[in-house]
């Protein structure tokens, strides 16, 4: 990411972050109304009607995180005597990582992790045995333009 | 070797990859292996500004896949004939959407085998569909030769979080 204040972002950034902040967003506005609807029963046809909108228009808000605008957002909570609560903003340095992951996840991480581990180990052994200087290999290939970890290897 | 062993041999051997979340502060709920072309894809060079805007936004969502705790039939949605175990997921724009195909090798584990731009892949019966949908098959048979996806219409056998809404058509 950015490393100091002059950094430019990267453009792919910038649009992963604005994507990501509207599926946040729209995932709990989505969850919010699914709650709303089981608790109340009352349905999108009654929610249009108190914005007077049609029920489709409804669907279409619910529907995709593009559809979704700050205005948009307000009169559907408005429709449900609901609104946002404060928005917490949090810096990067200051997330807090979590400390649980699904089983199926960890175990896969975990596993993949090690042997790239346990690969690293041979390459260095076999460029020993074949009594050859080497620059730099690279170790741990990172996705995102993020920097390869490289070691040098220098041979009897 | 197991489903799972065997998807862990495929990540080892760079034939698949694991998405991670870019933040440390979102839990893992499920997990999401790319194969080569989408991987290929996630990390290309740098482009135009549309190509940037189309992979930067087609990561976020397949991120939302792993860390979002609801996932809803406009997101997440079974191919016809379910049989077949083919879901899509989508990243939509106003245009193009991107779609994500691939198959579910265990609960919670998505396996995204390939990706088409919605334009290309006309009606729901047109040839490129089959197309689609017969190259994902294809490329699971040569990364899983003894398993079959898991196959079910009912979504909560296939992922937890599934919301109410019709996963098929």
């Amino acid at each position: 990411m950015v490393d100091t204040l002059s950094d430019k972002i990267p453009t792919r950034d910038i649009f992963y972050y604005r994507k990501r902040l509207k599926n946040r967003v729209f995932g709990q506005i989505v969850k919010f109304f699914t709650e709303f609807h089981e608790n109340t029963g009352i349905t999108k046809k009654e929610m249009a009607h108190k914005l007077s909108k049609h029920p489709s228009q409804i669907t279409r808000w619910l529907s995709n995180p593009g559809n979704l605008t700050l205005d948009t957002i307000s009169d559907l909570l408005l429709a449900a005597e609901a609104e946002l609560g404060m928005v917490e903003i949090v810096k990067f340095s200051e997330r807090q990582k979590v400390n649980y992951a699904n089983n199926l996840y960890s175990e896969i991480l975990s596993a993949t992790s090690s042997s790239r581990k346990k690969s690293l180990q041979h390459e260095v052994i076999v460029i020993s045995t074949e009594k050859k200087s080497v620059g730099k290999i690279d170790i741990f290939p990172q996705p995102n333009n993020e920097k390869r970890n490289t070691i040098s290897v220098e041979l009897a | 070797m197991s489903i799972l062993a065997e998807v862990i041999d495929r990540i080892n051997r760079e034939m698949l990859f694991l998405i991670q979340p870019r933040s440390q502060a979102d839990a893992a709920i499920r997990t999401l292996v790319a194969g080569e072309r989408l991987w290929a894809v996630l990390n290309s060079e740098e482009g135009d500004e549309e190509w940037e805007r189309r992979v930067g936004e087609l990561r976020a969502d397949l991120e939302a896949f792993v860390t979002q705790d609801e996932l809803g039939p406009k997101y997440l949605f079974l191919l016809w004939p379910p049989g077949d175990g083919v879901w899509e997921i989508r990243s939509v724009r106003d245009s193009p959407s991107i779609r994500v195909l691939g198959a579910f090798a265990l609960k919670d584990c998505y396996v995204a085998v390939d990706l088409a731009l919605r334009e290309e892949l006309g009606g729901w019966n047109s040839q490129e569909w089959k197309l689609a949908k017969r190259n994902t098959r294809a490329v699971w048979r040569q990364l899983f030769p003894s398993y079959n996806p898991i196959i079910s219409s009912d979504p909560n056998k296939v992922f937890s979080g599934a919301s109410n809404g019709r996963y098929i058509k």
